[in-house]
């Protein structure tokens, strides 16, 4: 970051997604008075960015801030193609990855292209597509414990369609798909790698 | 009416252990899903889609109109036309044109409105046998069991459990060629249609203008259903309404590729009314039976688009819940996203107070559907009203301690640390069973992220 002179801040709050806890406070988030927030998950932005907005519509106090915000967060791998500029950003790794495209990205925000522009500027990194990559990986929030057979069912699918890639390396823009993924990854016995693309994307210039 | 979907906990537990079939589901849904994707790639998805979506709001927001409109040309045209406001009333409908006209035996065409009242039980309780004439429909007759999905439904066995089946109930040799087990049925089912002196079929669109039913498949077997007898019923559902005949055209365009990926389905066959003077077959009496049940209710709330659908089944097949899970899972004769809407709407949130949690809001089937409905989002609505109306006192709890937690800086950062310090105790560890049952957590590290932050090492 300090490389292209953004200067980077780490709120104290969380960023509330719950319909309750926005209503109460409209989240501490508003009060960020940045040019740009910057998270690492589609979900929490797409809820930010897409929801707020809607769920605030009523609100007199926030339904303003709500639509002005809207317009300043980013996910992490758009903040990178769309304000930072991903030409300035060159790094090489010796890696076989694959890429998992979270549905919320994906879906919500319109996220495909961007990830991949970024690991294409990874000297020696080579990217292999996962078969039906726009397939849900089965976290989905409470859903992941509310019917966890179903969520690991999924998740069983992606892994299988990732071993057949013979990529070391699972590369995600979303935390909690990776998490899951992981998470059912060693329980089931497969030892490859998951990470996020910041993650990276660090390793890449270090 | 109650309906199984109240237990869908212990319903897809049963299912998602029978590996075979997963696998079959896997198999034809994929196969679905990569037939749909080409067929679409010829024609503007988005522009067929935005026009699709713009004649059924039109459709639907106008209902009422519509409705009589239909009415008063359908009954020009020599129709008897009957609203039923809920499935037992459509069921007394059905069975007292039956009874009037003396039938023992119908042959019926694929219905989805026909399930959902639960006719056929009804109809051969009372004596009169009623034999399925699409060939999924017939196999799952055979199997003495219900379509697992709206529009393949039979697509949960695979081709040597359907051989196994006409072994067994029909006496065919054992032959697993598709060719060879629809050549068999066909021969069946042309003895019940010469045999049949009632009809009955559903309709996927209603034709405003013109007071046609319009009626789309593949095998020719509801084209017979509509014609061979004497006695037509049609059964569907007030919404299948849309104002012009020429709105065809882009229905047309979008209902087979979204279905099967077929530009066009094989037959396409509009019933206007009884035969003429001049015609030589078709029906003598023709009925129109619209189904509300619930539908109705839906005008002007929010929810509203979900009246929109055109039963296509994509949403079913991109869906990788549905895929995981099958349609008997669902307890309804509406599966997959689109079931987990219309169930609890149809039927009342108590009948299926779990279908709209049964996703992971993916979104992927919002994605694909032909008339651009919002699923994932209605998904997400449906349980915002379900949660407020009923929210279990641990639910409460744990959502108000979560924003109280949101709402304060200081208690958030407590709590993560109370957390990554106490994750190594097995009481802990127990509370997230549903997790750590299937999937290991991941080491928390001794700092957070913030305090890494904090101590400027990042720099
Ligand atoms: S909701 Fe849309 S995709 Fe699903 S069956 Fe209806 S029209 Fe098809």
């Amino acid at each position: 970051m300090a490389m292209h002179q953004i200067n980077a801040f780490m709120p104290d709050g969380p960023a509330s997604t719950h319909h309750s806890t926005i209503h109460g406070k409209a989240g501490s988030e508003f009060d960020l008075k940045q040019d740009y927030v910057v998270g690492p998950s589609g979900s929490c932005i797409a809820m930010m960015r897409n929801f707020y907005p809607g769920l605030l519509q009523a609100d007199q106090r926030y339904s303003q801030v709500a639509a002005e915000f809207a317009t300043r967060i980013f996910e992490f791998t758009e903040f990178i193609n769309n304000v930072v500029g991903v030409e300035k950003f060159t790094g090489k790794l010796n890696a076989v990855v694959s890429f998992h495209d979270s549905c919320h990205g994906l879906r919500e925000l319109g996220i495909k292209q961007g990830p991949r522009n970024i690991l294409r500027r990874i000297n020696g990194l080579k990217l292999i597509e996962l078969p039906y990559n726009e397939v849900c990986c089965g976290f989905g929030g409470t859903f992941a414990v509310k019917f966890p057979e179903i969520s690991v069912a999924m998740a069983d699918e992606k892994l299988k369609n990732f071993d057949q890639t013979k990529a070391d390396i699972l590369v995600s823009t979303d935390t909690s798909c990776l998490m899951h993924l992981h998470g059912r990854a060693k329980r089931k016995g497969f030892n490859q790698r998951f990470a996020h693309i910041a993650e990276i994307m660090a390793e890449s210039i270090s | 009416m109650e309906i199984e979907a109240k237990h869908f906990k212990e319903l897809y537990k049963k299912q998602i252990v029978k590996d075979r079939l997963r696998s079959n589901l896997s198999k034809a849904t994929l196969q679905a899903v990569d037939s749909r994707e080409e067929s679409f790639k010829e024609v503007d998805f988005q522009f067929l889609r935005a026009q699709a979506k713009m004649i059924r709001e039109e459709s639907v927001s106008h209902l009422n109109e519509l409705l009589s409109e239909f009415e008063d040309q359908a009954r020009k045209n020599g129709c008897n036309i009957f609203y039923a406001q809920t499935p037992e009333k459509a069921r007394a409908y059905v069975l007292d044109v039956a009874v009037r006209n003396n039938v023992k035996l119908i042959v019926k065409s694929k219905s989805m409105v026909t399930e959902e009242i639960e006719l056929v039980p009804f109809l051969s309780e009372k004596g009169i046998e009623t034999v399925e004439t699409d060939l999924g429909e017939y196999i799952v007759q055979l199997a003495k069991e219900k379509p697992s999905h709206i529009t393949t439904p039979a697509i949960h066995k695979s081709r040597t459990e359907i051989a196994e089946l006409f072994h067994e109930k029909i006496g065919t040799e054992m032959n697993d060629d598709p060719k060879f087990l629809t050549a068999e049925a066909r021969r069946v089912l042309r003895e019940k249609f010469l045999a049949a002196d009632m009809g009955i079929s559903g309709a996927n669109f209603l034709i405003a203008e013109t007071g046609d039913a319009v009626i789309v498949e593949n095998e020719g077997n509801a084209r017979l259903s509509t014609s061979s007898t004497n006695v037509h019923v049609v059964v569907t559902g007030i919404e299948k309404v849309i104002p012009k005949f020429s709105d065809l055209r882009i229905f047309m365009r979008v209902l087979g590729r979204s279905s099967t990926g077929q530009k066009l389905t094989s037959y396409v066959s509009v019933l206007r009314g009884p035969r003429t003077e001049e015609e030589k077959d078709g029906p003598r009496e023709v009925h129109i039976v619209l189904l509300d049940n619930g539908r109705s209710s839906l005008l002007g709330t929010d929810h509203q688009e979900v009246l929109n659908c055109i039963r296509c089944g994509a949403c079913l097949n991109v869906c990788p819940v549905y895929r995981n899970i099958g349609g008997h899972a669902y307890g309804s004769v509406y599966p997959g996203p689109i079931g987990s809407l219309v169930t609890p709407m149809y039927f009342g949130e108590k009948n299926a107070p779990d279908l709209p949690f049964a996703s992971s809001l993916c979104g992927n089937c919002s994605e694909v559907c032909p008339v651009g409905i919002e699923i994932h989002h209605q998904l997400l609505s449906l349980r915002h009203e379900i949660v407020a109306a009923r929210k279990s006192r641990i639910e409460r709890f744990l959502f108000k301690n979560y924003r109280k937690t949101m709402l304060r800086p200081g208690r958030y950062q407590m709590i993560g640390r109370f957390a990554r310090a106490l994750s190594k105790f097995s009481v802990v560890r127990r509370i997230m069973k549903p997790w750590t049952d299937y999937r290991d957590i991941p080491e928390f590290p001794s700092q957070s992220f913030r305090e890494i932050y904090k101590s400027g090492k990042l720099n």
